[in-house]
């Protein structure tokens, strides 16, 4: 009883954030219909107005005005693009990458299947954020080069996870049947052993959504994300830094933005590696 | 901009009484702190003597070297340091008698050899603006009797030498650049003690400095680039002085108990360079088109909150042509001309904006490339640390426009030597600027001159070089207890026992 009463509030958790998500995601899709105003609009006359119901704020801008008196609430709906296609684009490079990788190295194992894990043990021994910083800073900034550095350096976690399962599932009958039935390597891993490791995946893929998310907020408030007009939620936040004290408004809505869609994704992937999880199934 | 102009006078008249006040005080009653603490913005590229390039970098130069001539902070006005008299021999030919008795921290004397040797290599290092003296030959009469001879009169010669921090011989003789850029010796009143890049720079009095001991032991310069931090430490008492309070800030400042915000026209000419020897900015019309478009004095009211000063010529006085009028915000005006000169769908442009500077550089640059969109020209915002963006500019990679401050030279031969390609991505393009200049180097009578200069900064708003914003006021917060005033030359913090 207890039991059913906790997962069900797990559930409410995770239904509540898959609504915010879905949310979120609208916001993004339909960002130029529902933002009230240009996000770009600079209007240096009108910079720092409050919120509306703080006195002082105005109706015209809910969430009030930056330091260069573009609309907040604007750049916050606009912000939800960068950080969802980032957080999915970067997912979607690492997943193929790192599956891929992982099964050549667990199907094949021997020569191949060290050098790849190693390599994977040496990225891992690597700070990640001191890792972007050094790419970004070769690279440059940019949106693209975000998403190619998270992309490319985000297969490890899905590498080492599925070169095990692969190993796992290597030895099975049904491989070798497959096997004794003649078909090609490539055959029995995309058609025999593929579909039976898609279930970490999801849950991987998903949590580093988050990850993706909250490292691209990080670069772009370390000054090597995105440009610095483009509307990002953390390139708002590193502005409204330097405000905190005489308009706390600049940072905290960004900042709230990016904690509910952090915490929102978290919950779902919790939610969903219990769901999946066949040992935790009663 | 008037009210501006009174409060700058109004600090200056401050400024210059400070010192004789001082000297009514009985030391009893001044609580003279043995250390100050300095934030600025930025930290230094090199300590090599030859590599100052910043603001903030002479500031800490200006402690640990002399000059042979310097500027009173007060008066602005060329007086002597290691050079006690000097004297025009002939066009070609300047005298000059050194100080006797100067020791470098070091222990190496101070001599004709030794300025000679920080002049040639002053000479010899392609960026510094010393090679626009066009040197021929340096010669030491006797110890203590140096002869300076140009290939070509050179009027402001004195000007030139203001930011020449004189060496020791044998020290920079005989050390590695590397070691040169990091362990500098001079014989200012305060010796290097050590520097942690990013960091700070630590600076003790030099008990034999030749016009006396510091009363102020330590000096430490650090780097926080963040405004809001800096102000936080002026409040709790860790910085005794905060370089760049951003215009939003003031009132934090002035909230501050024992501590007092000043405000210091510095005379830094705030502007977008352009690079005109490609793409659509070779065109004199678009270069006008951009003054047109830009609401400098919007920026000004709203972003500065009036802490700068319109900018009407690139000169500060005494050369200024007081009866210039700069651009009015007229962006019709300005699609109208790019039409003219053929763009009237526009075109891209990149800015290029350091980060952390100046005062509110990013937000200015990005609300100029606003102001660029509303008329057609695609405006693309680039911004980069301050230690990337000189290494950009040294190498001549600086393109489309950027965001930089002059320094004030108070001299007109100086302050235009950018647009005669003192730093080749600032050249002006322009034949008549070119006679004048090359006439303006050869001619000596100062009537004469500042006719010519008059003549340059019309042709400035004809066919403007740049995109002219504003001079700045430096504002400043500082501990009371600091009672040394800020002046007009930077941060100048040595005051004798």
């Amino acid at each position: 009883m207890r039991r059913l009463l906790r997962t069900l509030s797990k559930t409410k958790a995770a239904l509540l954030s898959l609504v915010v998500l879905f949310f979120f995601c609208i916001m993004a899709i339909s960002a130029s219909a529902l933002a009230p105003r240009d996000p770009y609009q600079i209007a240096l006359e009108k910079r720092l107005i409050p919120p509306a119901w703080v006195s002082g704020g105005t109706s015209e801008h809910l969430l009030g005005t930056d330091s260069l008196g573009r609309d907040i609430l604007s750049r916050v709906v606009y912000g939800a693009r960068i950080s969802i296609v980032v957080g999915l684009s970067a997912v979607s490079i690492s997943s193929c990458l790192g599956v891929m990788l992982g099964m050549v190295a667990g199907y094949y194992g021997r020569g191949i299947d060290k050098v790849l894990m190693r390599l994977a043990d040496i990225q891992l021994a690597f700070p990640s954020i001191i890792l972007y910083i050094a790419v970004m800073a070769i690279l440059g900034s940019g949106l693209l080069h975000i998403i190619m550095v998270l992309g490319i350096t985000g297969w490890v976690a899905y590498g080492r996870l599925v070169r095990g399962q692969v190993i796992s599932y290597r030895e099975k009958e049904f491989v070798e049947a497959a096997r004794a039935m003649g078909a090609t390597n490539l055959r029995i891993m995309t058609h025999h052993i593929f579909p039976n490791i898609t279930a970490p995946i999801i849950i991987i893929a998903t949590t580093s959504v988050a990850g993706n998310i909250l490292a691209e907020a990080s670069l772009s408030f370390l000054g090597l994300g995105v440009p610095p007009s483009v509307p990002s939620w953390g390139s708002m936040l590193a502005e409204g830094r330097e405000y905190m004290r005489i308009a706390w408004w600049l940072p905290v809505f960004p900042g709230l933005a990016i904690m509910l869609v952090v915490l929102a994704i978290n919950i779902v992937g919790d939610w969903l590696r219990d769901y999946l999880d066949p040992r935790l199934k009663l | 901009m008037r009210t501006n102009w009174r409060i700058s006078m109004v600090v200056l008249a401050v400024l210059s009484v400070l010192p004789f006040s001082y000297a009514f005080c009985s030391p009893a009653t001044t609580t003279v702190p043995e250390k100050v603490v300095i934030l600025q913005g930025i930290d230094i590229v090199s300590l090599d003597p030859v590599y100052f390039e910043s603001g903030p970098g002479h500031n800490i130069a200006r402690h640990i070297f002399n000059t042979l001539v310097r500027r009173n902070p007060y008066s602005l006005e060329i007086e002597s340091d290691l050079a006690t008299s000097w004297e025009l021999i002939d066009d070609l030919t300047w005298e000059f008698k050194l100080r006797k008795g100067v020791v470098f921290h070091n222990g190496e004397p101070f001599n004709a050899a030794a300025a000679k040797f920080t002049i040639e290599r002053a000479n010899a290092r392609p960026t510094w603006g010393m090679k626009q003296v066009a040197l021929d030959k340096v010669e030491t009469l006797d110890d203590y009797t140096l002869r300076v001879i140009t290939k070509a009169p050179r009027a402001n010669m004195l000007t030139f030498l203001l930011d020449l921090y004189l060496m020791p011989l044998d020290y920079y003789k005989t050390t590695s650049e590397d070691k040169m850029a990091t362990q500098p010796v001079g014989s200012g009143p305060y010796e290097f003690v050590e520097w942690v890049r990013d960091d700070h720079i630590t600076l003790k009095a030099f008990p034999e400095y030749w016009e006396g001991s510091p009363v102020v032991k330590t000096l430490v310069w650090r780097v926080v680039p963040e405004a809001s931090s800096r102000i936080a430490e002026l409040e709790t008492g860790a910085a005794d002085i905060i370089a760049d309070v951003p215009p939003d800030q003031i009132l934090q400042v002035e909230n501050i108990e024992n501590a007092t915000l000043m405000r210091v026209p510095s005379g830094y000419r705030m502007q977008m360079g352009m690079r005109h020897d490609e793409g659509p900015l070779q065109n004199t019309l678009v270069r006008q088109a951009i003054n047109y478009a830009v609401n400098v004095d919007s920026i000004i009211q709203y972003l500065m909150q009036g802490n700068a000063v319109r900018m009407t010529s690139v000169l500060n006085p005494p050369y200024l042509n007081p009866n210039l009028k700069a651009y009015p915000y007229d962006p019709d005006k300005a699609k109208e001309l790019l039409a003219e000169a053929g763009y009237p769908n526009g075109f891209k442009l990149v800015l290029e904006s350091p980060s952390g500077r100046y005062v509110k550089d990013v937000a200015t640059v990005q609300a100029i490339a606003s102001d660029l969109q509303k008329v057609g020209i695609d405006a693309e915002v680039k911004v980069f640390e301050w230690s990337v963006f000189i290494d950009m500019m040294l190498a001549n990679e600086l393109r489309d426009m950027w965001y930089l401050g002059m320094g004030p030279y108070y001299e007109g031969q100086l302050e235009l030597n950018n647009y005669a390609g003192a730093y080749p991505q600032f050249k002006w393009y322009n034949t008549e600027f070119e006679t004048l200049w090359d006439e303006l180097c050869t001619t000596m009578d100062d009537a004469e001159r500042t006719e010519i200069l008059y003549k340059i900064q019309d042709l400035f708003l004809a066919d403007p070089p740049a995109l002219m914003l504003w001079k700045g006021v430096n504002l400043y917060g500082v501990k009371a207890n600091v009672d040394w005033a800020i002046n007009k030359v930077g941060i100048y913090l040595y005051r004798s026992e």
